[in-house]
């Protein structure tokens, strides 16, 4: 057989070959999808992710959502997740903070959801190392929480529901945002609490103050130049708030009601003279998830009354 | 005191820490491990624990026999702190190609403080207590000082710091495990050929001169030989304290204060010791670790104060 006639079946070992790696390599596409996370970090997730571990409350609480009724795909979450109520009997990897890493990989997830509010550096490394798939979100502001909204879902395999819950999110802000400019009036100086002892104020690196801006009211520590900042007592009397509110946080308002009292040994700070010193119940105004919506509302009624 | 052969108390260290290390192995925040998860986490951890508790218990036994002192340890002099602080320093100034990852300037830092307590210690009427809460001090105020640099530097990695702070080897990866075991042991056995002579410095100055020993020269060796030990300990596993007391004294009521047979002990149950200890760390409250500084203070505090009451009562 002459070299020209073998030529054509040549081609189509090669083709036939060819096209087998490109099936091949297809299958894998298909199987698995390469994501950036918020970290800017490309994430290897399994285009339908069955074992996923949720490292923040708030990221078990958003998975919930968007899983609806396939809700056993979320197989362990951080502690304090609580809500919805069915995720607190699920496994419990240790506290958000420091979570345990031998307890994550041991469940051998094919997701796993972290926050940089909230989970450390150091341990997210340490999974990826360990090759778990670690998508990881942020939630510095309502544009992130959005962004967190679609990535999550991406993450899911569920990008559609993402986008609608993005899209659902930023018009509930827009809503809230409209109704905060036809209000007329200096807008009143807020000390928003979110922790006691020490005093843990919302500062300007953190969703909170977004939504103190939104809902028309002014952050007293927008100076600050941390997330969280943990101003002395001192200073925050001195700061003299029109409006002081004690967000009560975790399973138990008694801490936060404590606060309330102890501000009223100070009747010279406005928000106090004037009654405008309130507890506002429930977590969602300090989890960034669909729930934030409620939580501005919350907002809303305690810079009002 | 009777003393039972050195070569059995040995032995009994070796099987001890076999068996801790095979417990670590074993038992962990999750029941049923595979081997991915215990090659990839227990062994590095249980290998570092090993290597860590070695180098701390070697570390105690030769400050104790340098500063002639048997209350002496790398953290209750603050040395500890000090390799602690450098390392802080180090990382914050982008030092760590530079010196050997953190473990060169912790090794700087280590040495700075060793150096401040022996210009101490060589002062007219400063008795051994007065020499301890100068370390103490100094162990506060390099904790202030670190508190001080996480504080200014970085207020939201100040959770991962302070774990760190109070001694924590869950950083464990198994090449740094292997290197540290290595490095150990080298340090060890050269600490160990030194044994003639720290038996000797445990005398007094003046007997070790007598017995011709070169006491400078080899005081300079010892302390520059502890504080890398210290380093290597600190810039992997943070502060453990009271190991390099524990061991040494439990060691010493079995085979004696010659270091020729006491060094070797004390690097083995102190392995031991540290690999059981963590091994507590990690199972006791699961999933939550505690820190495994916080399980050798707890066994260690009391026992630093029996060994002090018992020195007192018989003079």
């Amino acid at each position: 057989m002459s070299f020209a006639s073998r030529l054509p079946r040549c081609h189509l070992i090669a083709f036939t070959l060819l096209s087998g790696f490109l099936v091949a390599a297809d299958c894998r596409a298909e199987t698995k999808n390469i994501m950036k996370d918020a970290t800017s970090v490309e994430v290897r997730v399994s285009s339908r992710p069955e074992r996923i571990i949720t490292l923040v409350p708030s990221l078990g609480e958003l998975t919930a959502d968007l899983l609806g009724e396939e809700l056993p795909r979320l197989i362990a979450v951080a502690d304090q997740t609580d809500y919805p109520p069915a995720l607190a009997k699920l496994a419990k990897v240790g506290a958000y903070h420091r979570f345990n890493i031998e307890a994550v990989a041991g469940l051998k997830p094919d997701l796993v959801l972290a926050s940089t509010d909230g989970n450390a550096k150091d341990q997210v490394l340490r999974l990826r190392e360990l090759g778990v798939p670690v998508v990881v979100v942020e939630t510095g502001d309502f544009n992130q929480i959005a962004q967190s909204m679609r990535l999550v879902a991406r993450a899911l395999g569920r990008p559609q529901r993402g986008e609608e819950m993005a899209a659902q999110f930023m018009r509930g802000v827009e809503s809230i945002r409209a109704r905060a400019r036809s209000r007329k009036g200096t807008p009143p100086k807020v000390l928003l609490q979110v922790g006691s002892n020490p005093l843990v104020v919302a500062g300007p690196k953190s969703f909170l103050h977004e939504a103190l801006i939104t809902v028309g009211a002014e952050n007293i520590y927008a100076d600050s130049s941390s997330r969280y900042p943990r101003p002395s007592l001192e200073d925050a009397v001195h700061r003299r708030p029109d409006v002081i509110l004690v967000v009560s946080m975790g399973p138990s308002p008694v801490p936060a009601r404590n606060s309330v009292e102890s501000w009223k040994a100070f009747p010279e700070i406005p928000a106090v003279k004037n009654g405008r010193l309130h507890l506002l119940l429930g977590d969602s105004l300090v989890r960034p998830t669909l729930r934030l919506l409620e939580g501005l509302s919350l907002l809303e009624k305690g810079i009002s009354r | 005191m009777k003393r039972s052969n050195p070569k059995w108390f040995f032995l009994a260290g070796l099987l001890t820490w076999l068996a801790s290390f095979a417990l670590s192995l074993r038992f962990g925040a999750v029941v049923d491990a595979d081997w991915k998860l215990i090659a990839q986490l227990r062994i590095p951890r249980a290998l570092l624990a090993s290597a860590v508790g070695m180098g701390l218990s070697t570390a105690g036994a030769t400050l104790q026999a340098l500063f002639s002192n048997p209350l002496c340890e790398p953290y209750t002099l603050g040395i500890s702190s000090g390799a602690a602080l450098g390392a802080v320093i180090g990382s914050a100034l982008g030092l760590q190609w530079l010196l050997a990852g953190l473990t060169g300037s912790a090794f700087i830092g280590a040495l700075a403080f060793m150096g401040v307590l022996f210009v101490i210690a060589h002062r007219p009427n400063v008795s051994n207590l007065s020499l301890l809460l100068a370390g103490v001090m100094l162990g506060f105020l390099g904790s202030s000082l670190l508190a001080l640099w996480m504080a200014l530097s970085d207020p939201e990695g100040i959770q991962g710091a302070l774990v760190w702070l109070l001694g924590d080897l869950s950083r464990a990866r198994l090449s740094g495990s292997v290197a540290s075991i290595a490095s150990m042991l080298g340090l060890l056995a050269l600490i160990w050929s030194r044994s003639r002579e720290l038996d000797a410095l445990l005398m007094g100055e003046e007997d070790a001169l007598g017995l011709g020993v070169a006491v400078q020269t080899v005081r300079k060796r010892l302390i520059i030989l502890s504080s890398l030990i210290i380093a290597i300990c600190v810039s992997a596993a943070g502060m453990i304290g009271f190991i390099g007391l524990v061991v040494p004294h439990f060691a010493r009521r079995f085979v004696g204060s010659l270091h020729r047979s006491l060094l070797p002990a004390v690097a083995i149950w102190g392995a031991a010791a540290l690999t059981l200890a963590d091994l507590v760390a990690r199972v006791a409250t699961r999933p939550y670790e505690l820190p495994v500084g916080v399980v050798t203070a707890l066994i260690g505090a009391p026992v630093f104060l029996w060994v002090m009451l018992r020195k007192r009562a018989t003079p």
